[in-house]
């Protein structure tokens, strides 16, 4: 607790203009004096009341694109001025983070950040002032920061695809087994042990003979969640903070996939080939959601290039496997390739920013690009990359651009036609 | 001139129209005190007041403005100002000094609530009419023959009564008064 200048200045200004108001001997000196007299007088009667002010929060989980409300009280009646620094992917309202107002124990300065990415946040430490009203005396230190955890959005979708085999007992995918299921398999003659509600009372009124329906049985499945989290793209020209990058993509589809097959009742699991963000293991339930929502928001995504890829160790052969990648790097090519070798069904999901190397991004003839040649060497790039697809999408392998919540249905759909379509022979 | 070009990239709007007001007020005061006798004699003042002004505008949360203070009261010597110059000297001074406070009190990129600017309009409204009633009285008494003992007298009884005025409803809003609550 100190006095400010503008203590110093009123008390001071005072005292000279009095002082040299004496010793002329003039009215019109004190008349100029009076006004921050009473301005310092006022001041030295209130004395220091300014107490320390304590940061209260909204909440610190909270979804993709929602805020925290971070407010500041004082014990007593004074001015709060609060400054908190830049935090990468949080917009804060008012711009610029800082605000000054009157606070009080029930009223305080209210500062809203905007989290429009997912992962951990330590927003803080924030940097205090507080003043009386007269702002004589202040008090300024600093805030302890505030950890918030920010969750994926999740964009479900009601799509379902069949899978090739299912591995489990009970469950939801219709299998290729015969058994007790409801997708119809054949229609076959009475045999003893059949159940009557089976009988196919047409087909039997025609034949003249007994005839049920046999279905296939419907099985749950281990999905797993292959991310590539190696690096993260963005668009040539787009900030750190802006757009969407390929971890976005990577984070959202995995988050919309899990929901997907959780509810359906399989069993999902989360593995990260760039340690970014962490594993999970196999489970199913609510609860596993919750610890990949948590997985996801305790996740803070660096800059850092990681080259050495993690790679699956146990998959279950006929697992059902996402692996979202932009596919630029050979080894998680390698190991998708891997991953169908030991019998996996793999879908691709493409989670290059479809900005990045976008030929419609080219500038145009004669146009100067301030980023010199990097959109066309992004174009080639992706160009080389489309050839990685087709090489992928022909040993069976479906890849789809991961856009948002209608792409899991164009995903679901491309893995029933991927079963059906011809795939090139593999060559020992 | 770093110092002002830095300013105008990081101080937020409201804030330079803060420094632009306490700007104005400083020069009027400057101004009004300049106007009031032979140039000859002032103008040394009235370049280092202007010196002074600069500096409190580029700096809110400094001591400039003391200097300031000083420049305009040197100068007000050297003229001879009437009393409502002097009194509107004195105001403008206080207007200069609290808009430089509510600076002070606000980050240079933020910028100040809406009820701390409306608490700051009250604070100056009635120091200003404060000033006004302790300047009358300063005016009127030796008119009305009053000896320069009962003069100070006066001006103290009033001094302290609008200290304990502003004390005593500043009081009524402490946490520890106890706010029934229902």
């Amino acid at each position: 607790m100190r006095p400010t200048p503008a203590f110093v200045r009123a008390l001071g200004g005072a005292v000279f203009i009095g002082i040299w108001a004496i010793v002329t001997r003039r009215v019109d000196l004190v008349l100029i004096g009076v006004p921050l007299a009473l301005c310092a007088g006022l001041a030295l009667a209130r004395g220091p009341r300014v107490a320390s002010p304590s940061l209260s929060t909204s909440s610190t989980r909270i979804h993709e694109g929602q805020g925290v409300e971070l407010a500041v009280r004082s014990g007593t009646r004074s001015v709060t001025s609060i400054a908190w620094p830049a935090t990468p992917g949080a917009s804060f309202v008012p711009q610029g983070a800082a605000l000054a107002d009157v606070t009080a124990p029930d009223r305080g300065v209210t500062i809203t950040a905007e989290m429009n990415r997912w992962g951990h946040y330590r927003l803080g430490p924030a940097v205090y002032l507080v003043t009386d009203i007269l702002g004589a005396y202040r008090s300024t230190g600093l805030l302890g920061g505030v950890d918030v955890s920010v969750v994926p959005l999740v964009e479900a979708s009601a799509a379902q695809a069949r899978l090739r085999h299912p591995i489990g007992v009970t469950g939801q995918h219709t299998s290729t087994a015969r058994g007790d299921g409801s997708a119809l398999a054949d229609v076959r003659p009475f045999q003893a042990g059949d159940r009557l509600r089976r009988i196919n009372w047409r087909v039997s009124n025609r034949t003249r003979a007994l005839h049920t329906n046999a279905t296939f049985t419907d099985r749950d499945t281990d999905v797993w969640l292959v991310l590539d989290t190696l690096a993260e793209l963005r668009g040539v020209d787009v900030g750190l903070d802006e757009g969407t990058s390929s971890l976005d993509l990577t984070v959202r589809a995995a988050t919309s996939l899990a929901r997907h097959y959780l509810t359906a009742g399989d069993r999902v699991g989360v593995h990260d080939l760039g340690s970014t963000v962490g594993a999970l293991r196999l489970a199913s339930g609510p609860r596993q959601f919750t610890a990949l929502s948590e997985l996801f928001a305790q996740a803070s995504a660096s800059d850092r290039l990681r080259t050495s890829v993690r790679r699956i160790r146990h998959v279950r052969s006929g697992s059902l496997v996402f692996c979202c990648s932009p596919l630029l790097n050979d080894k998680v090519i390698d190991e998708v390739g891997r991953l169908v070798g030991l019998g996996a069904q793999v879908v691709v999901v493409d989670t290059m920013p479809p900005e990045l190397g976008s030929l419609a991004e080219l500038p145009r003839r004669r146009q100067r690009d301030e980023l010199g040649f990097w959109r066309q060497a992004w174009a080639i790039r992706r160009a080389e990359r489309d050839a990685v697809l087709d090489t992928v999408a022909q040993l069976g392998v479906p890849v789809v651009a991961w856009r948002g919540p209608e792409s899991l249905g164009v995903l679901l759909t491309s893995m029933s036609l991927a079963d059906r379509a011809p795939r090139a022979r593999r060559r020992a | 001139m770093n110092r002002l070009v830095d300013l105008v990239d990081a101080a937020s709007i409201t804030q330079m129209v803060l420094r632009a007001l306490g700007l104005v007020c400083g020069g009027t005061a400057l101004a009004l005190a300049a106007g009031t006798g032979a140039w000859g004699w002032q103008w040394p003042f009235t370049l280092v007041g202007a010196g002074f002004l600069v500096w409190a505008t580029a700096r809110p949360d400094a001591e400039a403005g003391l200097g300031l203070c000083c420049c305009v009261v040197l100068n007000a010597t050297a003229g001879h100002p009437t009393l409502t110059t002097a009194a509107v000297i004195g105001i403008a001074l206080l207007a200069a000094h609290l808009l430089w406070s509510a600076c002070a009190m606000t980050p240079a990129h933020g910028s100040p609530g809406p009820r701390l600017l409306g608490l700051m309009a009250l604070v100056g409204a009635g120091l200003t009419a404060a000033s006004v009633l302790v300047d009358l009285v300063i005016v009127a008494l030796p008119r009305v023959g009053a000896g320069a003992g009962l003069m100070v007298l006066a001006v103290a009884v009033i001094s302290l009564t609008v200290v304990a005025i502003v004390l005593l409803a500043d009081r009524t809003q402490m946490p520890w008064q106890g706010r029934r609550e229902g």
